[in-house]
């Protein structure tokens, strides 16, 4: 019977790439919890098509289906509106995209390698459609190819997001470096 | 190439995704002209922090397994088709009319996790947390005696750092069901405990408004741990309370 038999190669595919799955959830979700309980239903989600699919990409076939249980995660969490909500958990800004950021200046001082903090609260400033191609990207080091597989959009959104992701990124780095300078 | 092509295809380049011929353009491009250099050098600036300084949040343990188990159990649960499909419908008939019956006079087994957290939330009213407020296992354990039917497995973890401050009776989802009371720390969590169906089933976790809800089966006992320390906490006193 099939589900059986493809239970060692779910596993082992699971296995592979639960590190970059988890690390995508982190991104995409408020607190541990919540990425832990989208881990739990990407898992149980990807289980079951994972027989009528045989993904040629298991990596990008899974961090879709994470990416797509945390917007729908998010979704539900919205639609439930609940006056409890542990606003606490949420950085500054978390979730919203950029507003009023300020224009390129093409003679913007150069980014240098910026810090750790820097750049994370940046990330959780700009759009999740944005967050998570830069981190596909850059830390993940996925091809535009298995992006557009992951975030479901073809290539060349793949690339005008990207490009607007680092574009936000940067003019929040420098912006930050300003403050403080 | 001027350069408003250039700084477009400078994302791309970097990224490996450029054919050849604009790969060898841009690289002239590039080499002299200062603007999209420092366009160049501020993207790979941006890269290696990503790459090299962004935390990368470790894999929590236990959570790979915990995972592996949720897709077995899930897997066991399937059911079979069967060639003998007349024989089994026949069988489930009868098993719904049996089914039918026994769902009318027993509460439902499940108790869904809102209502564990209710529960739990209930149990920190000051008055409510425990009907026997002892630390120790054997005042607790004979108090259960007479008021479930099952032996409650009520131990104390103080030396791993989960003392047993007591124990109650609750009301899960209309089912009575014995709740032991632990501290950590400033943390109270309700261990709550009925006889199951008597299948085992790993450890599996939920989360309702904030609570973690740890659930297991073992040896005919339903457990449902409710808490709000961290999870890798709740895991590791799930863990312990699952080896006894």
């Amino acid at each position: 019977m099939p589900a059986s038999t493809s239970l060692p190669e779910f596993e082992r595919a699971l296995r592979e790439h639960l590190a970059a799955a988890h690390h995508l959830a982190r991104w995409l979700t408020r607190t541990q919890v919540d990425a832990e309980d989208v881990l739990q239903e990407a898992a149980l989600r990807a289980f079951r098509s994972f027989d009528r699919l045989r993904p040629a990409n298991p990596r990008s076939w899974l961090l879709r289906i994470v990416r797509n249980c945390c917007y729908d995660a998010r979704e539900r969490r919205e639609h439930a509106a609940e006056a409890s909500l542990e606003e606490e958990m949420l950085p500054p800004d978390a979730s919203s995209p950029v507003l009023g950021l300020p224009a390129e200046d093409p003679e913007a001082r150069l980014v240098r390698m910026a810090d750790a903090e820097a750049l994370q609260g940046a990330l959780h400033r700009v759009a999740p459609e944005h967050r998570e191609v830069f981190l596909l990207r850059e830390v993940e080091g996925l091809s535009y190819k298995e992006i557009a597989e992951v975030a479901g959009v073809p290539i060349g959104t793949v690339m005008s997001r990207l490009s607007r992701a680092r574009a936000q990124l940067r003019a929040l780095l420098a912006a930050g470096e300003k403050e403080t300078a | 190439m001027t350069c408003a092509e250039a700084t477009r295809l400078i994302g791309p380049w970097l990224d490996d995704e450029l054919d050849v011929r604009s790969v060898v353009e841009i690289e002239a491009h590039v080499a002299r002209c200062a603007a999209c250099g420092r366009e160049q050098s501020e993207l790979l600036a941006l890269r290696e922090t990503a790459r090299e300084r962004l935390p990368r949040p470790g894999l929590p343990p236990g959570l790979e397994e915990r995972l592996l188990g949720a897709v077995r159990s899930a897997t066991a649960a399937r059911p079979r088709p069967s060639r003998r499909w007349l024989r089994e419908a026949a069988l489930m008939l009868a098993a719904a009319c049996v089914a039918v019956v026994v769902t009318s006079s027993i509460p439902r087994a499940a108790a869904p996790a809102d209502e564990l957290v209710d529960a739990h939330l209930r149990s920190l009213q000051p008055g409510h947390l425990t009907d026997v407020a002892s630390s120790d296992q054997h005042t607790v354990k004979p108090w259960f005696q007479g008021k479930v039917d099952f032996a409650v497995p009520a131990r104390d973890f103080s030396a791993e750092g989960f003392d047993l401050v007591g124990g109650r009776l609750d009301l899960v989802g209309g089912r009575q069901v014995a709740a032991l009371v632990y501290r950590r720390r400033q943390h109270l969590l309700n261990l709550f405990v009925w006889a199951g169906a008597g299948v085992d089933s790993p450890l599996r976790f939920s989360s309702s408004r904030g609570y973690r809800v740890s659930r297991w089966a073992l040896d005919g006992l339903e457990y449902r741990l409710v808490s709000d320390v961290p999870a890798a906490e709740a895991d590791q006193f799930a863990a312990l309370l699952r080896r006894g």
